[in-house]
């Protein structure tokens, strides 16, 4: 059992088993699984694995996406945070000087996360709607980057509402889109390019992967603020 | 030429360009946000935030949600029992076939075999020669405490549409009345909430419970849309012959009753009801 970093990721390891690669992270809180995720131990570092079906980052690093912008110490807004999964994670990579603020609509989900974040120190839950800023701006400060993850029919109209508002001059911008809730009855290929048009009138997008076959009919893209 | 069905492909939506006009977005201060990057904020951050999170999951328990959880509890459970009540008819039938062949009705089945003996039952019935095999004392026993705990949960499942029905009653008086406490509160957990289903559209309402057959159709729109979800069970819509238009008709009076519902407004179901006749 070999563990060696992750291609150029800072933060993100890689372990082979079998004939797959597990992506790992190194766990903030040693000994405490989030999501029944397994662990591994290797000189004394505890590491997390990421599943990449359950987690649209981690589907897009299985993806070979070439840059994800995450690193030690930055403060990341998270929107669509659930119940943590894919929080957990990133909250590994920034580690305890950085901080998630893990936003989610549904009460139910974000009690499971409030667990989480009071064992890691790192991640500040908000209950809100991610499409109207003005309630949680007191709450939260300017941040490194923004991840979303939310099935809504505006999602592209949300993100860029937060990068502007949030998301500081360089930082990244980063979107899991699932095509299904911006139109159903429409070809996934086609709304990808649409929203990728409509992104590139305010950022630029760095990168994109489609998540196929770890999530149907999502897409991923990098950005960068200008 | 069968091929060129393509063309009825909706009309492209055009790429909105996000608006960010409300004022209440200017409130937000680019200087304020800067400075609570700062590490020296990044506790406060975190222990605000996770009180807060708190208090306002704490807050967000509602009607609702008992709601939603009893018409699930109720689901959940006639789904069990009905599965453990064919177990003990498969069971039963080796000592008694005659039973399962002529009670159709898992409840009334097992509260039969409870209170009578296959000798009675046979003399009843009048019948000669039963083809149940010979069982022991124990084993018919190990039956009968199985049914008992079956009939069990049927009595649960009845307390527990009672104890909806109360709470519909108070939470949506006009629903109830139109609806009952089944369809009401279907209907309200396929909306989320009764705010939600109070804002949802008639057509909307005439569908709820009927999400597969309607995106099926608009996958593909040789396949014709659904009529009707889960307001086909109601007697109006079950016993008019138009069904598609019975369903139209009852769906916008529920969406009234919603509507009053939530704005507290006055009780008017006997009206709706008068105007649907019945």
């Amino acid at each position: 059992m070999k563990i060696t970093p992750f291609k150029t990721f800072k933060g993100i390891h890689k372990m082979e088993k079998g004939r797959d690669i597990l992506i790992l992270t190194r766990n903030l809180t040693p000994g405490i699984r989030v999501y029944g995720e397994d662990l591994f131990k290797d000189e004394d570092i505890e590491y997390r694995t990421w599943d990449p079906t359950r987690s649209k980052l981690g589907a897009a690093l299985k993806k070979d996406i070439s840059q994800i912008g995450i690193k030690e110490g930055d403060y990341v807004l998270y929107l669509g945070a659930s119940t943590g999964t894919t929080v957990s994670h990133v909250s590994d990579l920034v580690g305890k000087d950085g901080l998630v603020f893990a936003l989610d609509f549904a009460p139910r989900v974000l009690r499971d996360l409030v667990f989480v974040a009071e064992e890691r120190k790192n991640i500040a839950p908000l209950l809100a709607d991610a499409n109207r800023p003005e309630t949680y701006a007191n709450l939260i400060s300017e941040v490194d980057v923004v991840f979303m993850d939310i099935a809504q029919k505006n999602q592209a109209e949300i993100f860029i509402k937060n990068c502007r508002l949030f998301l500081k001059q360089g930082g990244f911008g980063l979107l899991a889109l699932k095509a299904r809730s911006v139109d159903v009855t429409r070809y996934p290929k086609d709304i990808y390019k649409e929203i990728r048009a409509a992104l590139e009138k305010d950022i630029t997008v760095v990168d994109y992967r489609e998540l196929d076959p770890f999530e149907k009919d999502h897409a991923f893209y990098v950005c960068k603020k200008k | 030429m069968r091929e060129s069905t393509r063309e009825s492909k909706p009309v492209s939506m055009p790429a909105s360009a996000p608006v960010l006009t409300p004022a209440s977005l200017q409130t937000i201060d680019p200087a304020f946000l800067k400075e609570m990057r700062k590490p020296l904020h990044h506790d406060e951050l975190v222990e605000k935030n996770i009180a807060h999170a708190k208090q306002l999951i704490a807050q967000s328990n509602t009607t609702d949600i008992i709601i939603i959880q009893t018409i699930n509890a109720i689901d959940e459970l006639t789904r069990i029992a009905n599965t453990l009540a064919k177990r003990l008819r498969e069971w039963y039938g080796y000592y008694l076939p005659e039973l399962s062949r002529r009670v159709e009705d898992h409840e009334l089945f097992i509260k039969t075999l409870l209170q009578k003996s296959r000798e009675e039952y046979l003399a009843e019935k009048g019948i000669t020669q039963s083809m149940g095999a010979a069982f022991a004392t124990a084993d018919i026993e190990t039956m009968h405490a199985f049914a008992r705990e079956i009939n069990d949960l049927y009595f649960e499942r009845e307390r527990l549409l009672a104890y909806l029905e109360t709470v519909l009653k108070s939470a949506a008086p006009n629903m109830y009345a139109l609806v009952g406490a089944m369809i009401g509160a279907k209907l309200l957990e396929k909306a989320g909430s009764l705010r939600q289903l109070a804002f949802l559209p008639a057509s909307t309402i005439q569908l709820l419970g009927a999400e597969k057959a309607l995106f099926r159709h608009l996958r593909n729109r040789k396949i014709r849309p659904p009529k009707h979800g889960y307001i086909l069970s109601h007697s109006y819509v079950i016993s008019t012959k138009d069904k598609g238009k019975a369903a139209r008709v009852l769906a916008a009076k529920i969406s009234i009753c919603a509507k009053v519902d939530y704005f507290k407004g006055e009780y008017v179901a006997d009206k709706i009801k008068e105007e649907l006749g019945i």
